[in-house]
């Protein structure tokens, strides 16, 4: 059963499309599917902490520095996302953005999609019927990350058991060089864009730096907490000292896979 | 080997419940992720071309196959199976997740003596490598 009225394969009345109260149910089906995964992990966790010596003190105080640490990034995605409502409609924008995807892969994968029926999102050409196939293709094309996830991690999983057994400083040592090395190669590829993006980066990790060592030498558990939101303020603002008043903010500072 | 049965007890059972309940969210998360564009394609009235679907999703797979491999196989060490089926389902893992993970874990950590012996594990195998306990 439909409604003949929202749908016409040619109009670019997107958000007459994008708006169906069946794509809303879907986005808050994904929302529920959200938060019933965190209840079950924070019931583990809880039910596990006591047998490992973790407090729940301490749980609580990384329960709630996550939280906290996690407003800032949050809102960055928020305010590009309110920029793809008009593109995409809301309830496409919170599952693609806000729930599974990324702001970077999703309107990139988007634009593809758009560009092999020679549409432009946006654009006179973007009619409904292209929305629903760069819609799905996008969807896709997300559902690929989780599909590689739910191969690999079992597999991967008992090669990390076995190596464990074997040589347990290896997953150690491996994860620590991973990470460093990620976060390393994601800020290092935005330094060539501009002079902005080379502020932002040196003067986040200054601030960063500089928290965590007051934090630790005053023993200010807050500043730890907040740390990451303040750097990323710092990162965020760093652009606009350079530029002269009335100047327009840089692009916001994006990355270039699904994350 | 010096990890007490109960201790490898209680994080089998952790294992074991995030591994199950993990990946079954996530492949219902991936399910409903999907029926809102297969009703607009399908069922809405909209007349949309099939192939031009699969010309879209192989144009984005030219960009991004890679990715879909590479992104997994490299964020397990960092992650760890339980966070696995938590992160890529929620996405934004390094500009939101890791750091928030982090510093998370580096907030539990400067508490001066609460270093248990083998919490960590109980957290991404990336955050062991910051722990000031004895095992790691």
């Amino acid at each position: 059963m439909h409604i003949p009225t929202a749908f016409d394969s040619g109009s670019t009345d997107i958000l007459a499309a994008a708006n169906t109260p069946i794509l809303w149910i879907c986005a808050l089906g994904v929302f529920a599917v959200i938060i019933v995964q965190t209840l079950i992990y924070v019931r583990a966790v809880r039910q596990a902490a006591p047998a490992v010596g973790m407090t729940s003190d301490e749980l609580k105080t990384s329960f709630r520095t996550g939280a906290v640490s996690a407003i800032g990034p949050s809102l960055a995605v928020v305010l590009v996302a309110v920029a793809l409502l008009t593109v995409f409609g809301t309830p496409a924008v919170l599952v693609r953005i806000g729930l599974i995807g990324s702001v970077s892969y999703e309107t990139a994968a988007a634009s593809i999609a758009a560009g092999t029926m020679e549409a432009e999102l946006g654009g006179p050409t973007y009619t409904q019927s292209v929305f629903a196939v760069a819609f799905m293709a996008m969807s896709l094309g997300g559902a690929m990350w989780m599909l590689a996830t739910l191969i690999f991690t079992p597999l991967l999983k008992r090669g990390d058991a076995k190596l464990r057994r074997v040589n347990p400083a290896v997953m150690i040592v491996v994860p620590g060089a991973a990470m460093l090395a990620a976060f390393f190669a994601l800020g290092f590829a935005e330094l060539p864009k501009s002079g902005y993006h080379v502020v932002a980066f040196f003067s986040s990790a200054a601030v960063m730096g500089a928290c965590l060592f007051l934090a630790k030498q005053l023993n200010l558990k807050w500043l730890r907490e907040w740390a990451l939101g303040i750097a990323i303020l710092t990162a965020w603002c760093s652009p606009t000292w350079l530029s002269p008043p009335g100047c327009s903010r840089p692009e916001p500072v994006s990355e270039i896979s699904k994350d | 080997m010096t990890t007490v049965t109960g201790n490898d007890a209680a994080l089998q059972t952790f294992d074991r419940t995030t591994a199950r309940w993990g990946r079954l969210t996530m492949i219902v998360g991936l399910l409903i992720s999907l029926a809102g564009p297969a009703y607009l394609v399908f069922f809405s009235g909209l007349e949309v071309d099939q192939t031009k679907i699969l010309t879209a999703f192989l144009a984005i797979a030219g960009t991004f196959a890679v990715i879909w491999i590479v992104e997994p196989l490299t964020y397990y060490p960092i992650l760890g199976q339980a966070s696995m089926y938590q992160a890529f389902m929620i996405g934004n893992i390094s500009n939101k997740l890791l750091p928030s993970a982090l510093i998370a874990q580096s907030a539990v950590n400067a508490k001066p003596g609460t270093a248990g012996a083998s919490w960590p594990r109980l957290w991404p195998s990336a955050v062991r490598p910051w722990c000031t306990c004895s095992r790691c």
